[in-house]
């Protein structure tokens, strides 16, 4: 495995080197000891690396890290918490989620009892529920009540939601994974990234995108059209 | 008398403090909200992780503390609560069913699905309430003192007198200011000494109901005899 410390002068390390799954490991890697070791440590945590690759050559062009202070959004919490109710065969109550446009949603429960009261795992009309990754150009703080990227790019597909991989579940390092690609159509500069729980409501034929992740990147990472776009997430349990 | 909790806690022995006293059912909860982020803030002071924090309270009919424990703060999120949260990151597919393994009170794997296509129908959700005995959320206290580990399953050393030899529901959970809260309580039948705390999700899998444990933690010793009021309150810390 390859040691790398982002407190060091890790670019001269990384940057313009073949990009391959051990160097991917690696940089993942020494985010999460970096995470681990701030005091936010101390908490379940969300964090990411996102890496470009460049198109030519296959070398890792740029890399930017989550920020420590970075958190989990209200959605998260209030999805969460909606586990826990009285044992029974009663409805749960309305979540009060807010979507990708910034507007209070309450139409979805956490324990149904029919087809009009159902948590956002149950329904997946296209387009489709899942997971979806965006990034943005945006390096405003991040705040409980983010709602989606602050400045998303212009260009397709960054310009939009970007399906998962599935999540995984590491027990002997208490880690949750999951990461995202996206094949670049334009230029730009990340700063940010959010994750979203998809949710198709069928009542509505809308499809709503709730964040529950954003995180601000240091440094930005640049990219040109064609490039890769590889986005690691992590949580820290 | 009421307790002055701001007072209390700005104390060096607050948990000897707060025994004896009467706490008012109203402010109960908001009380032990502040003792729990207390004992947070402290385990956080000494460099120890805290993902989870639990506070189990002892009370006579009156209200009268008799007695507090509170978890050791290197307990962990189980195997359980990992896979459930991992399930629901997902690639966006038509038609998509995901499912995974967890292991229910008896130790049985139990096929759970996190993404289910059921059609008009929602009774592949975990979360489907209409099954014989429900869903929800439950707590159970235990007489072990061994440390926790990702792979438990169930309450190490159950009591043997009803309702505390048994799983009992929660209340609804609560978010806010990066945490969030759940609390549960009953009236003990016979009496023995709280060393061990555990919180399930009792979910549907195939229309039938099974207790998964997603949370156990090891409590410092904490007395009861029967008739009192056990109060185990859960904090979850996000950041």
């Amino acid at each position: 495995m390859i040691e790398i410390d982002l407190e060091s002068e890790w670019e001269r390390q990384v940057l313009g080197a073949r990009f391959d799954r051990r160097l991917q490991e690696a940089l993942f890697k020494a985010q999460l000891e970096r995470i681990r070791g701030a005091r936010l440590r101390k908490s379940l945590k969300d964090f990411s690396v996102v890496m470009c690759i460049d198109k030519e050559d296959g070398v890792l062009k740029s890399a930017g890290f989550s920020e420590p202070s970075d958190m989990f959004l209200n959605n998260f919490l209030n999805i969460f918490a909606a586990w826990f109710k009285a044992v029974g065969q009663t409805k749960g109550t309305a979540l009060s989620l807010v979507d990708h446009n910034g507007n209070t949603n309450t139409s979805f429960y956490n324990y149904s009892i029919s087809s009009n009261d159902i948590f956002l795992t149950f329904w997946n009309n296209p387009p489709y529920g899942g997971t979806s990754c965006r990034i943005g150009k945006d390096d405003t703080a991040a705040s409980r009540t983010d709602y989606n990227v602050k400045d998303p790019f212009t260009t397709a597909p960054e310009s939009g939601y970007v399906g998962t991989t599935p999540g995984s579940w590491a027990s002997g390092q208490g880690l949750i994974s999951f990461s995202a690609i996206i094949s670049a159509g334009g230029s730009g500069t990340i700063k940010e990234n959010a994750i979203f729980y998809n949710r198709y409501d069928n009542g509505t034929s809308s499809q709503y995108y709730f964040a529950i992740f954003r995180n601000i990147l240091s440094p930005g990472v640049s990219f040109s059209a064609g490039d890769t776009i590889l986005v690691s997430y992590g949580i820290s349990c | 008398m009421m307790i002055d909790v701001e007072r209390i806690l700005k104390m060096e022995h607050w948990r000897d403090e707060v025994i004896g006293y009467r706490i008012d059912e109203r402010i109960r909860d908001r009380i032990l909200d502040r003792l729990i982020s207390k004992h947070i803030d402290e385990a956080l002071a000494d460099g120890i992780n805290i993902h989870d924090a639990s506070l189990v309270m002892v009370s006579d009919k009156y209200g009268k503390v008799e007695d507090i424990g509170y978890n050791d703060p290197n307990d962990l999120i189980l195997d359980n609560l990992g896979f459930l949260l991992a399930g629901y990151f997902e690639t966006p597919a038509n038609n998509m069913n995901k499912t995974i393994t967890l292991k229910d009170v008896s130790n049985t794997s139990r096929t759970v699905y996190t993404w289910a296509y059921a059609g008009s129908s929602p009774s592949a959700s975990p979360f489907y309430s209409s099954i014989t005995g429900g869903a929800g959320s439950s707590f159970q206290i235990g007489s072990s003192s061994t440390a926790a580990s990702r792979t438990d399953y169930a309450i190490k050393t159950a009591f043997t007198t009803a309702p505390e030899n048994g799983r009992v529901s929660t209340g609804a959970g609560s978010a806010g200011g990066g945490t969030v809260s759940v609390t549960g309580s009953l009236t003990s039948g016979g009496s023995g000494t709280i060393r061990e705390t555990g919180l399930f999700l009792r979910l549907n899998v195939s229309s039938t109901g099974y207790e998964f444990m997603i949370c156990r933690d090891v409590v410092t010793d904490t007395a009861f005899t029967a008739g009192k009021t056990i109060t185990v309150y859960y904090t979850f810390t996000f950041s």
